[in-house]
């Protein structure tokens, strides 16, 4: 009997301690967000904008570097305004942060076609920190936009920037 | 047993402590792509048949009038006419090349004139259907007595008109 009670009290143990495993692996994320008071946020300031392109009937590219200069190929610029996109960081209790970019995004017309972004580049590139006493930085983002021949029209996508502080 | 998993689940929260803070931004990107411009001559520039009076300068405008050397008329003068396409509402501008061009009848020549004066516009605008029409005059120089025949330009092309947005 009393065996019985403390191999029930054992699994009792085991249970809780299973169940409080899973938890803190299912906590993680949410705590990563803020736990002792360590969080970076990543608030969009301006959209990476290609402005208005006329390009060659054989397609083209033109890529935005994080510093506003471009680089074309069989494209170019008519109107409206090439920059970069333009985030800012702030970070509580942090320092450095590093930047993980999209290896491509899409952008879409209304009328169904697609051009291809790649490319990404940034900066700061690949880790960025921020100053006190502000604890705010700003991260630049570019990017190559890849269109086909015969492409026309308004276009416009998502693409997602994730920061992660390690200091 | 017990210990250990007790250990392994400290352990874990204490890595969870230590996690790493993270933010992700969702951002976008615009771009406008204008259709290709295309430019096609519909009208090659006629100065009609003519039998000239007196020598002189004879034009056939943009607009289609004339004007200049006495000449008596037998034909119907028409300026150059290209037909431009595009992306609707945009503007574009037109570039005619400077051109100082010898018209022959194959053993004799005149002079033929046209650049920017000559266009019905520099400043254009595609309308909404994404489509314009640029005109093109020019001039040319006669004689009085000169040698009949129809002069042209060599290889029918005198010269170059340019669009761009």
């Amino acid at each position: 009997m009393e065996a019985v009670a403390r191999k029930g009290h054992r699994f009792f143990i085991m249970r809780s301690l299973v169940i409080l495993i899973l938890m803190s692996l299912a906590s993680i994320p949410a705590m990563a967000q803020g736990n002792s008071g360590r969080t970076v946020t990543i608030d969009p300031v301006a959209a990476l904008s290609f402005g208005t392109l006329a390009v060659s009937p054989h397609g083209g590219s033109i890529a935005i570097n994080p510093d506003g200069s471009t680089m074309q190929a069989g494209a170019y610029q008519v109107g409206g305004v090439i920059a970069p996109a333009q985030f800012q960081i702030e970070v509580k209790n942090g320092k450095t942060y590093t930047i993980i970019l999209p290896s491509s995004a899409t952008l879409r017309s209304a009328s169904g076609g697609a051009l291809t972004l790649d490319s990404f580049t940034s900066d700061p590139n690949g880790v960025g920190t921020v100053e006190k006493p502000s604890d705010i930085g700003q991260l630049l983002i570019g990017a190559r936009l890849n269109i086909p021949p015969g492409a026309s029209g308004v276009y416009q996508g998502d693409y997602f920037v994730t920061v992660t502080l390690f200091e | 047993m017990i210990r250990r998993i007790a250990l392994l689940t400290a352990g874990m929260l204490l890595v969870s402590g230590l996690a790493f803070a993270q933010a992700t931004a969702t951002a976008n990107a615009t771009v406008e792509i204008l259709e290709e411009l295309a430019i096609l001559n519909t009208q090659q520039l006629d100065f009609g048949i003519l039998s000239v009076n007196a020598d002189g300068n004879y034009a056939v405008n943009a607009d289609g009038t004339t004007n200049g050397a006495t000449v008596t008329q037998f034909g119907t003068p028409l300026p150059a006419s290209f037909a431009i396409t595009g992306t609707v509402n945009r503007a574009f501008s037109v570039t005619i090349s400077n051109v100082v061009a010898t018209l022959t009848n194959g053993t004799n020549t005149l002079t033929f004139l046209t650049n920017n004066n000559w266009a019905s516009c520099l400043s254009c605008q595609l309308d909404g259907t994404g489509a314009a029409t640029v005109n093109v005059g020019g001039r040319i120089s006669l004689v009085d007595g000169m040698v009949g025949g129809i002069y042209e330009a060599a290889g029918g092309e005198a010269f170059t008109v340019t669009v761009a947005y």
